[in-house]
């Protein structure tokens, strides 16, 4: 039953927003077209929350996927596509340009910083430090172990740092 | 700068961009509304049983029709055991039912039985020449 959600997904809304536009690529069309897709999945039964965990982290689950799927299902239209026309298949670009332009300079260096990490390490740091998620609730988010979403963390972590130290250097 | 401090920094550039990203984010009611239309223009959940059942029941008559009635049969050739010699009755000779008759135990055949071959018997008439 979806309606007693509605509340609780309502509160979640800009943090599950936010989830989904570090899960595509800071995308803010995208974003929102995977989100969309993550509440008809809830409507539709497709998604049912059990309980098992916490509504934020099943949710945020529920996004991440739907952002692979579609992921997935457009890199297969471009090869598709390309293929028929004989050429490089054309994908779509990265990210919302319109975005990355009313951005902060530290948002952008953030984002840049962020986008030179393995996509697991990216997407540990953004559930942390973003989300206020613990360890534990991210990698639950993610399906992976407790130990490998910790070291995939502070190596990551690392890794941020030194980025942003480059990005500081003039 | 220590760990910590270096969190913490961390921890600010994260919540900077939270921020910016909230003021970008698009009203919860437009996006929830938008999925529920979506879902409906799907189709009802009663429509896609029926759907469902109609594919079902096509399905069932595919598999449940009556087998197709089997081609005629072309006309059988003759067989060879079944031809008869058009010259067969030349072969009717007389006598051949000595030849087809097994002869019965003891002593030789009697002759006297059979016309024309009676002078062939050990019987006392016998034919005088002339």
């Amino acid at each position: 039953m979806t309606q007693p959600l509605e509340p609780d997904l309502e509160a979640l809304h800009p943090a599950s927003f936010g989830w989904a536009l570090a899960c595509c690529g800071w995308d803010r069309e995208e974003a929102e077209d995977v989100l969309q897709e993550a509440y008809v999945k809830v409507l539709d039964g497709a998604a049912v929350f059990d309980g098992r965990s916490s509504l934020k982290t099943w949710l945020f689950g529920v996004i991440r996927r739907t952002a692979a799927g579609r992921r997935r299902r457009r890199w297969a239209r471009a090869l598709a596509l390309g293929r028929w026309l004989g050429g490089q298949a054309a994908l779509p670009p990265p990210h919302d340009p319109e975005s990355s332009a009313r951005a902060s300079e530290t948002r952008r260096a953030l984002k840049r910083a962020l986008e030179a990490l393995p996509a697991r390490q990216r997407e540990l740091l953004h559930l942390v430090f973003y989300q206020d998620l613990t360890v534990e609730e991210a990698s639950r988010v993610l399906g992976i172990s407790v130990g490998a979403a910790r070291t995939h963390y502070h190596r990551g972590k690392e890794r941020l740092r030194e980025q942003l130290r480059g990005e500081d250097r003039p | 700068m220590t760990g910590e401090d270096d969190d913490r920094a961390l921890r600010e550039a994260f919540a900077q961009a939270r921020r910016e990203d909230a003021a970008q984010t698009p009203a919860f009611a437009r996006v929830w509304e938008t999925a529920r239309a979506r879902r409906m223009r799907r189709g009802r959940p009663v429509f896609r049983l029926v759907l469902a059942g109609l594919g079902v029941l096509a399905l069932a008559a595919v598999l449940l029709r009556r087998p197709p009635a089997p081609p005629p049969q072309p006309p059988r050739a003759p067989s060879i055991i079944d031809w008869r010699s058009p010259t067969g009755f030349l072969l009717q000779t007389p006598g051949r039912e000595v030849l087809g008759t097994p002869a019965l135990g003891g002593g030789p055949p009697d002759y006297s039985r059979i016309p024309g071959l009676d002078g062939l018997t050990g019987s006392s008439e016998r034919r005088r020449s002339s």
